[in-house]
């Protein structure tokens, strides 16, 4: 039987995209359908402006201490509505992007919804004309949604990410309920730009799935700069008045209830899979607690079915989701593959400060192996980051005591997430601490105190005692 | 054309080898037969001399690298006339010529003969075939054929004591992970150590040892003999009353490290019923029985963690001073680890004596490529009936282990009455 595609993705974010440019350049007949602009979440209202906004409250707040530096710059203001366009113009230029490399690939954009009919059929329904495309393959990449809490949504004034990055006036206050990578960036972003931010999280810390060493300090550092939270907390309501929100915060122990008044509230509670109106109930493809099901070759429990990204579970992470795009184009021509291992998923927060993780945590480390060594490294003991007078943060490795596997790098400081692939890369070839203490890194640069830390895994420091 | 150097293969059971220490320097000239590198095998300590003429261009290993495959390039030797960018050239052709060839036993074999011509003029790859009763292409493709393996896995496996040059990887490109290794250990060879491990009593504290190479290498070659040789043993008790006399007159006078030892007339008798009973003397060929005409004999010496089996050479030519002299300095050298290969290697019979330990008697697991083993008991003193009167009589022990593919039971039975025969009457050894 012919199919008009050999391969057809729903969705062009960061999964789906590089999905298609890999189906095209393997040969295949490649169509990718999108309803709103190329690039998903992630370029148009994630990863990237955000990445735009953070840059923009950075510049601020060093130019507001520049004269440590022996600048002299004098009133220091900003246009906020010139720091929202940019970050608007930035995620606007890499979704035009997008578009140079489908046409490059010869990739099909199609415009428009796209319902699951059968196991080789779907529906097209867009402005035009309604029709069917058939397909070979089909991989659905149709990312995540916000998550509401259940008695909170989202309004003009609780927004989700979207309303977050696109305000159209500075508020005076604010409350970010979640402190995970999402609501610590904004917290980070609307602080530095001098809005009194409160952050209430419900676990006992604060960026919930790093190393306990790196919460503490990260959480440390964010109240230096001024932001409040409450952890161990959850927001039971939030009362839209007309002076503002009123927000019902309940602590987990004693169930104690604190009132908060704040202009706005970001909610970054998590995301839910979009898993609803594409169809999947038509060809019976399993879901489960909001995500579709797949096997380590990312096929649904229909084999040309294929699921990527956000939409197939947890860690939701872009470049996750672009490497599982690779390896359900890679299963389906037949090419060898190798699944992802959760554990060398490196993890990034790109606040002030930074933070970047991959593997296992100190605790986690712990309980999965009989004995673990764990070394340290402060910035403080690093020239570069002297040199610039960045010398917050540290970086913490762990190993495998027994067979020197390094089981997790965890870092916080500047720019950290430009260095945590070095580990990523030794994690994933399997290299062990000699691999790491053998390379040379080069002088100066922050970047070797990734080496200090695994010579002080080890017992030898340089550096440091 | 510069000349690549590889890891000479130093014995037929070598598969890695150790640089010690590099005798001589990038740019250093370098002539035919001087010793540029010390290499250590897992059992000696080797020096390995360079079979050309030309200059040490480069080195590729540097010194105090552990676990060096045999035939892994180790060194360039640059000849005149030639310049860096050859063997540049040359070196990264051959890198890759190695990588898309690894299947190719043709290039493999080329490459050995070539080695083991180059490297010492003792171990020529004649006596390596005649010495080793493994076929020699099968081992020698095997281990030429590159491995690869994550860093991880390599160390666990090492740690674990496992073989991964069998084990098929699953990483990019075949390369071996973890995960392999993991898995390797908990399937097929080591249900019996899993099964082991869970008859270990667990509250019994134990202290575990890595295995080194030696042992590795007993391991391996005891396994492989006792599972593969159809052996059977003989014993016989034999009085050792007479040949102590004449042992006692030879030793009057002399000084204690000159005596001549029961050894050292078990060795000769061994060597003259070698003689009388041909048969004995020759080694299994998978295809063909080789026998020799001199009659070489190993001792076994139990050294640190672990024991070796030097071979006196040609005893049917060498008189009792001669053979306590080589003895004696086969023995100190194998403590000192400094025996060389064809030191150890070959030999069709080897003689084990426990009796210093009052070990009455027992057997021996042979030695390939040899045929059959003596175990040598302690003597002791038992009452014997000579013309219908009790008189004190002294014998020893003996147990021959033959391997019955080429020694039957009449020939090995031979054998033994004839050692038994020149115990009892040393006369008899003038013959």
């Amino acid at each position: 039987m012919n199919f008009e595609y050999d391969v057809v993705v729903i969705g062009s974010g960061p999964g789906g995209y590089v999905a298609a440019i890999r189906a095209a350049q393997l040969g295949h007949k490649t169509a990718i359908i999108e309803k709103d602009n190329l690039g998903g979440v992630c370029l148009n209202w994630g990863c990237i402006p955000t990445k735009a906004l953070l840059k923009s409250s950075e510049v601020y707040s060093i130019l507001k201490k520049s004269d440590y530096y022996g600048i002299s710059a004098k009133e220091i203001t900003f246009d906020f509505d010139k720091v929202i366009n940019r970050s608007r113009d930035v995620a606007k230029s890499l979704s035009d992007g997008i578009g140079f490399l489908l046409k490059k690939n010869n990739i099909d954009h199609i415009s428009g919804n796209a319902e699951i009919l059968d196991e080789n059929l779907l529906k097209l329904t867009n402005k035009s004309k309604d029709r069917d495309i058939s397909f070979k393959n089909l991989i659905i990449a149709t990312g995540a949604s916000a998550k509401e809490l259940p008695n909170i949504s989202f309004t003009s004034n609780i927004w989700s990410y979207r309303e977050a990055m696109t305000p159209k006036e500075l508020p005076k206050s604010l409350a970010v309920i979640g402190s995970g990578a999402i609501g610590v960036e904004f917290a980070n972003f609307y602080n530095s730009l001098g809005v009194d931010v409160t952050v209430i999280e419900l676990a006992d810390k604060i960026l919930p799935v790093e190393d306990n060493e790196i919460s503490d300090y990260a959480k440390n550092e964010f109240e230096k700069q001024g932001i409040k939270f409450q952890i161990g907390s959850y927001v039971e309501s939030v009362e839209e008045k007309k002076d503002g929100c009123y927000l019902k915060v309940v602590s987990n122990s004693d169930k104690s209830v604190s009132n908060l008044k704040s202009d706005k509230v970001i909610m970054a509670v998590g995301i839910t899979g979009n898993i609803n109106n594409i169809g999947l109930e038509n060809v019976n493809i399993k879901t489960e607690n909001g995500h579709i099901l797949t096997n380590e070759n990312m096929q649904t429990n229909v084999s040309n079915i294929y699921a990527i990204g956000d939409v197939a579970g947890a860690p939701w992470l872009a470049h996750k989701a672009s490497h599982e795009g690779i390896i359900a184009v890679d299963f389906l021509s037949g090419l060898s593959v190798h699944p992802i291992n959760n554990n060398n998923i490196p993890g990034c927060v790109y606040s002030s400060p930074q933070v970047a993780s991959v593997g296992l945590t100190e605790e986690k480390a712990k309980e999965q192996f009989q004995s673990i060594r764990v070394g340290k490294f402060p910035l403080v003991a690093n020239g570069k980051a002297k040199a610039i007078s960045n010398d917050t943060g540290f970086v913490k490795v762990i190993y495998d005591k027994e067979t020197g596997e390094l089981l997790g790098a965890h870092m916080i400081g500047e720019g950290v997430t430009e260095l945590i692939h070095g580990y990523t890369i030794a994690k994933n070839m399997e290299g062990t601490e000699e691999d790491i203490i053998n390379t040379i890194f080069p002088h100066p640069t922050i970047s070797e105190s990734l080496h200090e830390a695994v010579l002080s895994a080890y017992d030898r420091p340089i550096h440091f005692k | 054309m510069p000349l690549t150097i590889y890891m000479p293969a130093l014995s037929p059971t070598m598969e890695m080898g150790n640089i010690v220490k590099w005798h001589k320097n990038e740019g250093d000239s370098v002539s035919s037969g001087e010793v540029i590198a010390e290499i250590e095998t897992d059992k000696a300590l080797m020096e390995f001399e360079v079979a050309d003429d030309g200059v040490l261009a480069k080195i590729l290993i540097p010194e105090g690298t552990v676990d060096v495959k045999v035939n892994e390039p180790i060194a360039i030797l640059m000849q005149d006339g030639e310049s860096l960018d050859d063997i540049t050239l040359s070196y990264s052709s051959e890198v890759s010529d190695f990588e898309e060839d690894v299947s190719s036993s043709n290039l493999l074999n080329h490459d050995i003969d070539e080695d083991t011509l180059n490297i010492d003029e003792n171990v020529t790859s004649e006596e390596i075939l005649v010495s080793s009763n493994i076929n020699p292409d099968k081992e020698l493709d095997k281990e030429n054929i590159r491995k690869f393996i994550t860093p991880l896995a390599k160390r666990i496996a090492h740690d674990k004591g496992i073989d991964y040059s069998t084990i098929e990887g699953t990483g990019p490109n075949g390369r071996i992970v973890k995960s392999d290794i993991q898995n390797y250990k908990l399937s097929e060879n080591n249900q019996i150590t899993q099964n082991n491990m869970n008859m270990i009593d667990s509250n019994n504290q134990y202290i575990e040892t890595p295995i080194d190479s030696m042992r590795e290498v007993i391991a391996k070659r005891l396994q492989e003999s006792h599972s593969s040789i159809p052996s059977y043993a003989l014993n016989v008790d034999v009085s050792i009353t007479e040949i102590n006399k004449i042992r006692k007159k030879m030793n009057k006078d002399i000084s204690d490290d000159m005596r001549i030892s029961i050894n050292h007339l078990l060795i000769k008798v061994v060597s003259l019923s070698m003689i009388k009973v041909p048969e004995i003397n020759s080694s299994w060929a998978e295809n063909k029985i080789l026998r020799y005409k001199d009659t070489d004999i190993g001792i076994a010496v139990a050294i640190e963690n672990g024991l070796i089996t030097p071979i006196i050479k040609s005893v049917n030519t060498k008189g009792l001073a001669v053979i306590r002299d080589e003895l004696k300095d086969l023995i100190t050298r194998s403590h000192e680890k400094k025996l060389k290969p064809s030191e150890y290697q070959g030999g069709t019979i080897s003689i084990s004596n426990l009796g210093s330990y009052g070990i009455k008697s027992f057997t021996s697991i042979i030695n390939p490529p040899q045929s059959c083993i003596l175990s040598v008991g302690a003597s002791r003193k038992i009452p014997v009936i000579k013309d219908d009167a009790v008189t004190i009589d002294e014998v020893m022990s003996i147990t021959l282990t033959a391997d019955h593919r080429l020694i039957d039971g009449a020939v090995g039975a031979q054998f033994l009455s004839s050692i038994k025969s020149l115990i009892e009457n040393p006369n008899l050894m003038l013959l």
